[in-house]
């Protein structure tokens, strides 16, 4: 498979005189993959996700787009178009007074003809399931309605690959399981590239592989199985595992011999069944 | 509480007033004003009361809306009224004259003429922003102003500030509450004390907020960046202005009761 975005020995710092923020980070996220970025705070995740669609761009090293290195200019409008970010905040990301006009920004900044952007944005609002509330003014709308309006904006751009740095953090249960669901559906029946950042690990329980990061530096990339089987490593770098896990560990504790992979909830239930059963 | 405050009132609607190009009412808007001040007779006047209230009629926003709109404007109204009275005099003897204070008939009519323009000229541009939605009203001035562009005057970026403004408004409304809140809740006084100390508790308020801001405007930049946004050019839109043949209809049935209106300028003779 190829690469969608690969990272090649990428230094950053915010200024000559600040900490580098990422340290010879190596990556590549491969076309149609559903990768999950997980880390503590501060640990450079948000920088990371600005390299991929040359927000920021290296001091040392590279970051490509399929084959457009993002230091090049020329193609910055491409690059944007190839990836698109959802950001935290839902209200810091909406332009317009409308949904459809707000879903529309990006179609009429590359200059795409009235009757296509029509097509486009309600298949985007669609897709993101929202086109009930296109003529509704956003600041109208719930949490978790403004940030799948912001994924709407971001997928009528037909992109490749969707970056989204903690869409869920500011939203209730019900928001989150909304927006979640619509980004594997974009995964699954579109075929876009996702990377997620965030700091739920069932989130990153659903992922096909995560990417571990401290300090500006990737520690370890695996499937979330791998990853989070090994629990003691994981809550080290100040991060939790997913409840699954962390049930089979804690009993562990206690000296019983259960598997920490069983990271799905059916996976976790039916060990836990058959375990009592003998 | 400040939740209430509704800014630009807009009623959407279906009516020819409403489907009528942005473009066209503006400059529509902009005429009405200027035959209001050329109307220097009562039969002038009556004319174009008459034809605020049939395209009032035909907008099918509710009169009492009016009422809304000029009552703010009481007192400035009575504040003209008052110095002109006193004020203006004219050739012949004063109607009353009451030691120092001497009425003319000038001075009545003037009144009268001015109260009908001021009144009027409320009633004709709240119009406009009662049926025409911001976004509509910015992408017609955006248009209108699009010559401008020659000599280097930013007409798109003035569009995209006011267009980011309005969609703003309500979130920085709610954002003041919550500060407003937070504030309380610690012991700010906000709506006792003397003014002073009224406007002393203001500064706690204004300063988060004014930095909550500054970093929602740096988000939002970045977002939009993130959208390919590139300023004005090659820029496209989801809804274009379009003149349709309705539109140019009722812009010249408009332009003939102006023309009406003015008019009678030359059979009438100036009251003031
Ligand atoms: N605009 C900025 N200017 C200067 N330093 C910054 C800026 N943004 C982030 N940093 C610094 O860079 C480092 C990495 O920050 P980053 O926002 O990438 O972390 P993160 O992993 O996204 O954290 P979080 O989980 O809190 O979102 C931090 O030490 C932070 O202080
Ligand atoms: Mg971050």
């Amino acid at each position: 498979m190829s690469n969608m975005i690969k990272v090649d020995n990428l230094w950053f710092r915010y200024s000559r005189d600040s900490e580098w923020a990422l340290q010879g980070i190596n990556l590549e996220v491969k076309k149609g993959e559903f990768l999950c970025v997980l880390g503590s705070n501060g640990c450079g995740k948000s920088t990371l996700a600005k390299h991929f669609n040359s927000i920021l761009v290296p001091e040392k090293g590279d970051v490509w787009v399929e084959d457009i290195n993002t230091k090049d200019d020329d193609r910055l409008l491409d690059i944007r178009q190839k990836v698109g970010m959802v950001f935290q905040n839902p209200d810091n990301q909406i332009v317009a007074t409308v949904v459809e006009e707000d879903v529309a920004f990006a179609l009429e900044n590359m200059g795409v003809p009235t009757r296509e952007i029509r097509v486009r944005i309600d298949e985007a609002m669609e897709a993101a399931g929202i086109l009930k509330y296109k003529d509704r003014a956003p600041h109208n709308l719930s949490g978790g309605q403004k940030q799948r309006v912001a994924i709407a904006g971001i997928i009528a751009m037909r992109p490749d690959c969707i970056v989204l740095d903690e869409p869920t953090a500011m939203l209730d249960p019900n928001g989150r399981a909304k927006v979640i669901k619509t980004i594997k559906q974009l995964n699954r029946d579109y075929g876009i590239t996702v990377v997620l950042i965030t700091h739920y690990m069932d989130e990153a329980a659903q992922a096909d592989r995560v990417v571990v990061m401290s300090k500006g530096k990737i520690e370890k990339i695996g499937t979330p199985r791998e990853i989070f089987s090994q629990v003691a490593w994981v809550k080290s770098l100040a991060l939790d595992v997913p409840q699954t896990s962390d049930l089979a560990y804690q009993l562990n504790q206690h000296g019983y011999n259960l598997s920490t992979e069983a990271i799905s909830i059916e996976e976790c239930a039916a060990q836990l069944y058959k375990f009592l059963e003998e | 509480m400040l939740k209430d405050i509704t800014i630009g009132q807009h009623f959407p609607g279906n009516s020819p007033v409403h489907n009528l190009d942005p473009r066209l009412k503006i400059v529509l808007t902009v005429a009405f004003v200027f035959v209001l001040f050329l109307s220097t007779n009562f039969v002038g006047l009556a004319l174009a009361a008459a034809v605020t209230l049939l395209i009032y009629k035909v907008s099918g926003i509710p009169l009492k809306m009016l009422k809304k709109s000029i009552k703010p404007l009481l007192p400035l109204i009575l504040f003209t009224v008052i110095l002109n009275l006193f004020f203006i005099k004219g050739p012949g003897d004063p109607l009353i004259s009451l030691g120092f204070i001497k009425i003319y008939k000038e001075a009545i009519l003037f009144i009268i003429v001015m109260i009908c323009r001021i009144i009027f000229l409320i009633c004709g541009t709240s119009l406009l922003t009662y049926t025409t939605s911001p976004i509509m009203l910015t992408d017609g001035l955006e248009s209108l102003m699009k010559p401008l562009n020659k000599i280097h005057f930013p007409v798109h970026e003035m569009a995209m500030m006011i267009t980011i403004a309005l969609r703003f408004i309500p979130t920085l409304i709610e954002e003041t509450d919550k500060i407003m809140n937070a504030q309380k809740s610690r012991g700010a006084m906000l709506d006792s004390g003397s003014f002073a100390d009224r406007i002393k508790a203001l500064v706690p308020i204004l300063i988060p907020l004014f930095i909550s801001s500054l970093r929602r405007a740096e988000e939002l930049a970045t977002a939009m960046e993130c959208r390919c946004y590139h300023g004005g050019e090659g820029r496209t839109r989801l809804k274009q202005l379009k003149i349709t043949g309705t539109d140019i209809t009722n812009t010249v049935i408009v332009a003939v009761m102006f023309a009406i209106i003015l008019s009678t300028r030359m059979f009438f003779p100036r009251v003031i």
